[in-house]
């Protein structure tokens, strides 16, 4: 009897279009990445804030405002309010974020390296562009995940405080600011995954990874504080190396809304220009690395 | 309909800067098993990246199943590798990596849960495949790549090494596969430098060397080729000078060594007229022989000689 008579059967069924085959990667990554105790615990601080700032939505208002402003707040509209939140709560966030990213991503293609699982994937219908997306999609998925489920939280508890007959209307009115979150959410988790993965494969170990992107990204916002003390030629370059401050730039942009305290901004073409920056150069050293793949004998 | 399981390698080089690593190699690997072989240093691996379109060659073409791998992702679905290395995630089964693996052709999860168990069954990992890799053995990890590569049931199969840290009885098992595997009709191309590896799953060998086809053919195709060699026949006897005597009468017999009590060796360059010549002296003429039989016709000493660089 012949092995194929007594386990193997060809494949008959059909197969996903080949472009999508990035998809079980993305899969598996997500799984790995939200079963960890990291990621749990991540995830109940980020619980903790969005209460926090739901009860400050809710009871008190006035301390989103700077206290010169306080005395004006008659003036201010459930809208402004809203937009304000949304925005003082990214800021809240943004030391957190990139750990959940970190954390996800820091081992993706470095325990591929390590583990010599590269070319498993390569000899499979998957390219290199497929083996990237799926790598950098995983860590973005799971950061949009646990990023964007509180924020959405919180646009929902602000719509549902409104008196039952403004609901409707204000939850309308709001429907920009949640493409604006949205899009907040997806441009950050992108870039911190590109980096993370970026460095993963650059560094090879996990740990190693992690330091480097804790480098880079915290790194980044130091020197963007230093920006105000440089050089005005520098000033400008410095302030965009905050991948943080960069997308909250956008957000602040779409919303329209002004925080203070928040230290020098980049401009938004500088903030656009970094982040997609991250993001190509991440596909090209992923590409590259896969593309060099060893197999020895 | 898709074309035959079948490897072809058209004026192949593959350079690293100024370090030729294969150096115009033309050759076919079609259905059934074929070794290759080498020793460290020869061209095997990067000729393994190249066939399964890890790499694109400097100059030349590569075409599996009748397509350049480089160029066409899809004609990939036919190909399995067994890599040397033991990949190994901790905390994770056999099974999760196989039915993952899997995916990436584009199988379901139903569909990859129910192929990656029936391929670790096949080799013989059905009880330990939801236990994590990391506490396999050496062997266990190999039919683990092996579960691995045959799971989507390729019709090129590309193994490095396969034997490596198996027992006598996995070795056997794997062997046996590997044969019907290849009488299947499948394209087995199977890397090695252990030469009696490769001599226990084929006769079938493309023997390398510096980046370089130095042989190819079946193990006695190549050692006919060694005309310009003498083969070496050994000669068990109770009276070794008498044969020795007999012997240096035969056509083409360059020396005898009578260095033994119960044996005499004879290199001859032809060794059928020695062949036939003792046949018929022992059934003649009574010539005293228990039994005659090559020394070197293995694949061993053909290699020896091929890469003695005419030593």
């Amino acid at each position: 009897m012949t092995v194929h008579a007594r386990g193997y059967r060809r494949h008959e069924g059909g197969t996903e279009r080949p472009r999508l085959r990035f998809l079980p990667i993305v899969a598996e990554g997500y799984r790995a990445g939200t079963r960890g105790k990291a990621f749990r615990r991540l995830g109940l601080l980020f619980v903790v804030i969005v209460v926090f700032h739901g009860v400050m939505l809710y009871l008190d208002p006035a301390a989103l405002f700077p206290r010169r402003m306080r005395g004006g707040l008659g003036q201010v509209t459930s809208d402004d309010l809203m937009r304000r939140v949304l925005a003082f709560f990214a800021r809240s966030l943004a030391g957190l974020v990139p750990l959940v990213a970190m954390f996800v991503g820091a081992g993706s293609v470095a325990d591929d390296l390590r583990s010599r699982a590269l070319p498993l994937y390569l000899v499979r219908p998957v390219t290199p562009t497929d083996y990237w997306l799926g790598k950098v999609l995983a860590p973005a998925a799971v950061t949009a995940t646990a990023y964007g489920v509180p924020f959405v939280a919180l646009v929902a508890f602000g719509v549902l405080i409104r008196p039952s007959e403004e609901i409707l209307p204000f939850a309308w009115r709001h429907l920009p600011s949640l493409g604006a979150v949205v899009l907040h959410v997806g441009v950050t988790a992108l870039a911190y995954a590109s980096v993370v993965v970026t460095l993963s494969t650059l560094v090879g170990r996990r740990i190693g990874t992690m330091v480097a992107f804790a480098g880079v990204v915290y790194g980044g916002e130091m020197l963007r504080l230093f920006s105000q003390t440089a050089p005005p030629d520098l000033a400008e370059p410095l302030r965009a190396l905050s991948l943080g401050t960069d997308a909250r730039v956008l957000l602040h942009e779409m919303l329209d809304v002004t925080l203070e305290h928040s230290g020098p901004q980049p401009a938004v073409t500088s903030a656009v220009a970094v982040l997609a920056a991250c993001v190509l150069l991440g596909a090209l050293v992923v590409v590259r690395r896969a593309r060099s793949v060893e197999v020895t004998s | 309909m898709s074309a035959a399981p079948s490897v072809r390698l058209e004026g192949v080089t593959k350079s690293y800067g100024d370090v030729l690593a294969v150096n115009d190699v033309t050759a076919t690997f079609g259905p059934g098993v074929t070794g290759l072989l080498g020793p460290n240093g020869a061209g095997k691996s990067t000729l393994i990246k190249l066939v399964t379109g890890m790499l694109s060659p400097s100059i030349g073409r590569v075409l599996l199943c009748d397509e350049p791998p480089t160029s066409s992702p899809h004609v990939m679905a036919r190909v399995g590798l067994v890599p040397e290395q033991d990949p190994i995630y901790p905390g994770v089964s056999a099974f999760e990596v196989t039915s993952y693996l899997l995916r990436l052709h584009g199988l379901d999860r139903g569909d990859a849960a129910s192929r990656a168990r029936a391929a670790l069954e096949r080799v013989g990992l059905a009880a330990a495949m939801d236990r994590p890799v990391q506490g396999y053995s050496k062997g266990m990890r190999q039919r683990a790549k092996l579960a691995q590569a045959l799971a989507h049931d390729p019709d090129v199969l590309v193994l490095d090494e396969p034997l490596n840290g198996l027992d006598p009885v996995g070795r056997r098992e794997i062997v046996a596969l590997v044969q019907a595997l290849g009488a299947e009709g499948r394209c087995v191309v199977v890397s090695s430098h252990v030469l009696h590896e490769v001599e226990a799953m084929t006769r079938r060998v493309l023997l390398m060397a510096h980046g370089r086809v130095i042989a190819e053919g079946t193990v006695a195709e190549i050692r006919r080729d060694l005309s310009d060699r003498p083969l070496t026949v050994r000669v068990d006897t109770p009276s070794p000078r008498e044969v020795a005597r007999f012997a240096v009468g035969v056509e083409g017999v360059l020396s005898v060594d009578l260095s033994a009590s119960d044996r005499v060796v004879v290199a001859t360059r032809r060794p059928d007229d020695l062949f036939a010549a003792m046949a018929g002296a022992v059934l003649g003429q009574g010539l005293p022989v228990r039994s005659f039989h090559p020394t070197d016709e293995g694949l061993e000493a053909v290699f020896r000689y091929l890469t003695a660089g005419g030593a």
